[in-house]
């Protein structure tokens, strides 16, 4: 076997420093003390002295895998599964880098940093992170062209990568149309449980909204289909709960599983819903759908839900009726319970109503609200008495939607009211950018639904008679006046308008980047090749798509590679001389970049003997206009290579 | 005597150069480079191992174009007075007078140059760069052409003082001269002893039409092509990772300089790439340090002319 080259402490380096760029979203996405460690080691090599570089023994790197494997076994408690496989693969990345010295080391460098760069799509497909993976992509390109070749520029290198990453392009889009999808993924990606954030199906307690509150995140984005329901009709509804232990809500225990019947007494808005995953079952839909995707069910809590929990960004489309009403008895004695003995004030209270009507009790109780001078804030006091609805109604009269939610429901069901509480969304920010509404996690609401008899489940939102603008103009309307700035996330604060035309136009990005890649399925694959007249993967038909454009592509490149001239010659002797020397191709003679005209005349005399005499006197015509600049000369090469046959 | 016309210049000097390559066999691109050196008025580095030809080349070429010719061996304890020359004091006319020393010569071979120490070597290059000596404050006028050969041994470096790159920048070509090939081995075994020929060989030119064939060389003109070309060749080596540091533009003027004579010498009055391809290693080699080896590499010279594409 033959030695290969030894890299250059400076190339070395530059491979270090590649791996670093190439390991950053690994590191970013495990425990903050292995990843520290790791980049640790990516950065001493970089900084480590040239001489340094070349002396690190060879035993060291092994020493260095084990130690990193033992490691992220003590970490991950496994050496298999994303995470721990990430880990593992960059641990042993990095041992590698430590051992290496020749150019066939790195090599096998590089093809580890386009399969890591590859893995790296398994943390998340969120567009910022195809950037980082394509700025890898074009590192990795930029940093195998200057081992091949030790003259190029730093700048010419990047220019170069960048060419032929984007030459790449044409066969990565027929690749990602055509290639076969598989339905569900070869290996499952397990669920990361540790970041659950936005709404708790498990139970709602005072407190649980808040922390919301601060979290401009995207919860889910809503397009209309024709016009958008005024904002105070937006409720996008989610987990119900219709358990209350004193303290939180819980969802109901037992769940039957058909819906109550509904009638529909409003028009029909269709919209589609791009959810982002939040690890839980529940979808969500506007207050009340009516036709949603058919993996999901509606339960008798009128609750959307499906099978598994969302761990992928989820597209649908629903349809929703604003206006209904539900027949049929509802399970009154759950939608009455109330903990025994306790806010006593809140039971008498409610029990002064008892004589009205139904409608009536539940109008009394949002006068109630109206008139006991309640105030809608962030920031209110902590209830800490056993008896809270009590403390709240009576005493602190400050709280969000949450509180009075909460209060209302209680208040309704000590009146003999069937109530319960609904979580969700209300409202969304409209992006005129990309004509949808972005719903974020500050958005999250809490409203109270009561039964009354001959209209089924009504939707009762005691926010709204506290607060009306919070439902009228949007959560970031109501308060932005308010509340101090920096109380809020800073794209709520109204005074950001440049950053916040910003960053719509960058949801708008981030949305047509979820809508047409991310969301490119096998199912959406099947729609789109059926339009082309494929059934089936295993048809000569879409054999021959596939084949026809990567032939297409191909013979593309190839066409512009052959008619392309390498360099525009820009004087006229060079330009004449040039013309004869594409005729010479004709007899297999082709003039190297740094062959002198001499010199190639020799060769061309040897090849054509017969042409001679025209070939020596074009060479010296040609060299006498170009370098002794003689225009008479050029008048006679022009003529002289007109002859030339 | 009339000007020479500048047919007549090149035929007398195609006459000396036959003349050298007899005494000198088998070597007519080396003995070319070399009299393209004394016409673009530069000064010459022979690389080469003892034996090979380089005093006899340095010899016989001060003979063949008529020049004065003295020869000094660079020792580790050659004082810079013994090259330049002393001033004694004269006890009758009660002053000093000004004995020149060796370097006042047309030819001067500098044998071994890198045994002397650094402070002897800086002032016969000094002399060289400004073809004066400077002693006691007192200028003296180098004659004129005033032209060094210098020869160095590569291999035994024990006991000696290497050039330093900014000394060796002042040569414009260096050379070497190599084993003869069979043939001319014989044909030297065979003939006269080179020291006869020498002494028999007239000149074949005088100092005035030397001096007018430099002049004409210099009034060569280049194309804008060809000037792309030599700025082509002088950019890579300042981008080429593999050296110290890319060439200077003395080096770059030296380029011009030697392929105007080396043109000239071919019977042209257009400087054609294939000139600046002929002389670019004899200019470039001894003036780019390999950053592995830290060393001349003159292989890595040769692959820049592949590397470059002609404008």
């Amino acid at each position: 076997m033959s030695m290969s080259r030894q890299l250059s402490p400076q190339e070395q380096q530059q491979l270090g420093v590649l791996m670093l760029l190439v390991c950053l979203p690994h590191l970013m996405m495990q425990t903050p003390w292995l990843s520290g460690l790791l980049g640790l080691l990516l950065l001493t090599y970089c900084g480590l002295r040239p001489q340094w570089r070349t002396q690190i023994p060879r035993h060291f790197s092994l020493l260095l895998a084990t130690l990193s494997l033992l490691l992220v076994n003590q970490v991950h408690q496994t050496l298999i599964g994303r995470e721990a496989g990430v880990a593992v693969l960059i641990a042993l990345c990095i041992s590698k880098l430590y051992e290496t010295r020749s150019v066939r080391d790195a090599h096998a460098m590089l093809l580890l940093a386009f399969f890591a760069t590859g893995i790296s799509f398994l943390h998340g497909q969120a567009p910022w992170q195809a950037a980082l993976a394509g700025l890898a992509l074009v590192a990795t390109v930029c940093i195998a062209l200057r081992l091949e070749n030790k003259v190029l520029t730093l700048g010419i290198s990047i220019k170069t990568a960048i060419k032929i990453c984007l030459q790449a392009i044409p066969l990565a889009i027929l690749l990602f149309i055509l290639f076969p999808r598989l339905p569900a993924p070869l290996w499952s990606l397990p669920n990361e449980t540790a970041a659950r954030t936005g709404l708790s199906g498990d139970k709602m307690s005072p407190g649980s909204l808040n922390q919301l509150i601060q979290d401009d995140r995207i919860a889910f984005r809503a397009q209309f289909n024709g016009m958008a329901p005024r904002q105070t009709q937006l409720y996008w509804r989610g987990p119900v709960f219709d358990q209350f232990d004193g303290q939180s809500w819980l969802p109901a225990t037992a769940h039957s599983s058909n819906p109550p019947p509904i009638i529909a007494r409003g028009p029909q808005v269709n919209y589609s819903i791009t959810l982002e995953p939040h690890q839980q079952n529940w979808l969500l839909a506007l207050d009340l759908p009516t036709q949603f995707p058919q993996s999901a069910m509606l339960n008798s809590q009128l609750q959307l839900i499906q099978r598994s929990p969302i761990s992928q960004r989820l597209r649908y489309t629903a349809s929703s009726t604003l206006h209904w009403q539900t027949l049929g008895n509802a399970d009154t004695a759950a939608a009455l319970q109330l903990p025994p003995s306790l806010n006593p004030k809140t039971v008498s209270l409610a029990q002064s109503w008892q004589q009205q009507a139904p409608a009536q009790r539940v109008q009394s109780g949002l006068q109630w609200l109206k008139t006991q001078h309640f105030s809608y804030t962030l920031t209110p006091p902590l209830l800490e008495k056993k008896d809270r609805i009590d403390e709240f109604l009576f005493e602190s009269k400050q709280g969000y939607c949450e509180h009075y939610a909460s209060a209302f429901a209680v208040l309704m069901r000590a009146a003999n009211v069937p109530a319960r509480i609904v979580t969700g969304y209300q409202g969304g920010q409209f992006n005129p950018n990309g004509n949808y509404y972005m719903i974020r996690q500050a958005d999250a609401h809490a409203w109270v639904e009561v039964w009354l008899p001959e209209q089924g489940w009504q939707r009762v939102d005691p926010t709204f008679v506290v607060s009306p603008t919070r439902i009228e103009n949007g959560f970031e309307n109501s308060f932005a006046s308010r509340l101090q700035n920096d109380a809020l996330p800073s794209l709520l604060s109204r005074n950001a308008t440049f950053i916040k035309a910003m960053r719509l136009q960058l949801d708008a990005w981030v949305n047509h980047w979820n809508q047409w890649v991310i969301a490119y399925d096998s199912q959406r694959q099947l729609n789109l090749l059926q339009r082309l007249g494929i059934n089936d993967f295993l048809s000569w038909r879409f054999l021959l798509y596939l084949c026809g454009g990567l032939l297409l592509i191909l013979g593309g490149f190839l066409v512009y590679f052959l008619h392309r001239n390498p360099a525009q010659p820009t004087d006229m002797a060079s330009q004449l001389f040039a013309r004869y020397c594409k005729k010479l191709h004709r007899y297999q003679l082709y003039q190297a970049p740094h062959e002198t005209a001499s010199q190639f005349a020799v060769r061309c005399q040897i090849a054509q003997p017969e042409l001679a005499a025209s070939m020596i006197e074009i060479t010296n015509l040609y060299l006498a206009a170009r370098y002794a600049q003689d225009s008479s000369a050029l008048a006679q090469l022009k003529i002289a290579i007109k002859r030339f046959a | 005597m009339s000007p020479p016309t500048p047919h007549s210049l090149l035929q007398q000097l195609h006459a000396a150069e036959q003349q050298l390559n007899q005494i000198i066999v088998g070597k007519p691109q080396a003995i070319r480079l070399a009299l393209a050196c004394v016409l673009a008025q530069g000064h010459l580095l022979i690389e080469d191992i003892p034996g090979v030809g380089k005093t006899t080349l340095a010899h016989a070429l001060a003979q063949v174009l008529g020049l004065a010719f003295a020869r000094i061996q660079f020792t580790s304890d050659l004082l810079p007075a013994d090259l330049l020359g002393v001033s004694v004091y004269e006890r009758n006319e009660a002053r000093f007078h000004f004995h020149p020393g060796p370097i006042f010569t047309q030819v001067l071979l500098a044998d071994e140059i890198n045994r002397a120490t650094a402070k002897t070597q800086s002032a016969l290059l000094e002399a060289m760069a400004e073809r004066q000596v400077t002693l006691d404050g007192q200028t003296h006028s180098l004659p004129a052409p005033f032209f060094v050969i210098a020869t160095q041994n590569p291999q035994q470096q024990i006991g000696t003082f290497p050039l330093p790159e900014s000394q060796l920048d002042r040569f414009l070509l260096r050379i070497e001269l190599g084993y003869p090939s069979p043939a001319a081995e014989r044909a030297l075994l065979e003939g006269t002893d080179r020291q006869v020929l020498l002494q028999q060989t007239s000149p074949l030119l005088d100092t005035q039409h030397l001096i007018a064939a430099q002049t004409a060389i210099q009034q060569l003109t280049l194309s804008p092509a060809l000037l792309d070309y030599v700025q082509a060749l002088i950019a890579h080596t300042r981008r080429d990772t593999q050296f110290v540091y890319g060439l200077s533009p003395r080096a770059a003027l030296g380029l011009v300089h030697a392929s105007k004579a080396w043109a000239w010498l071919n019977g042209r009055n257009m400087v054609l790439p294939d000139d600046v391809q002929h002389v670019f290693v004899a200019v470039a080699g001894h003036r780019l340090i390999s950053k592995h080896s830290h060393r001349n590499d003159f292989a890595a010279a040769q692959q820049i002319l592949t590397q470059v594409a002609i404008p």
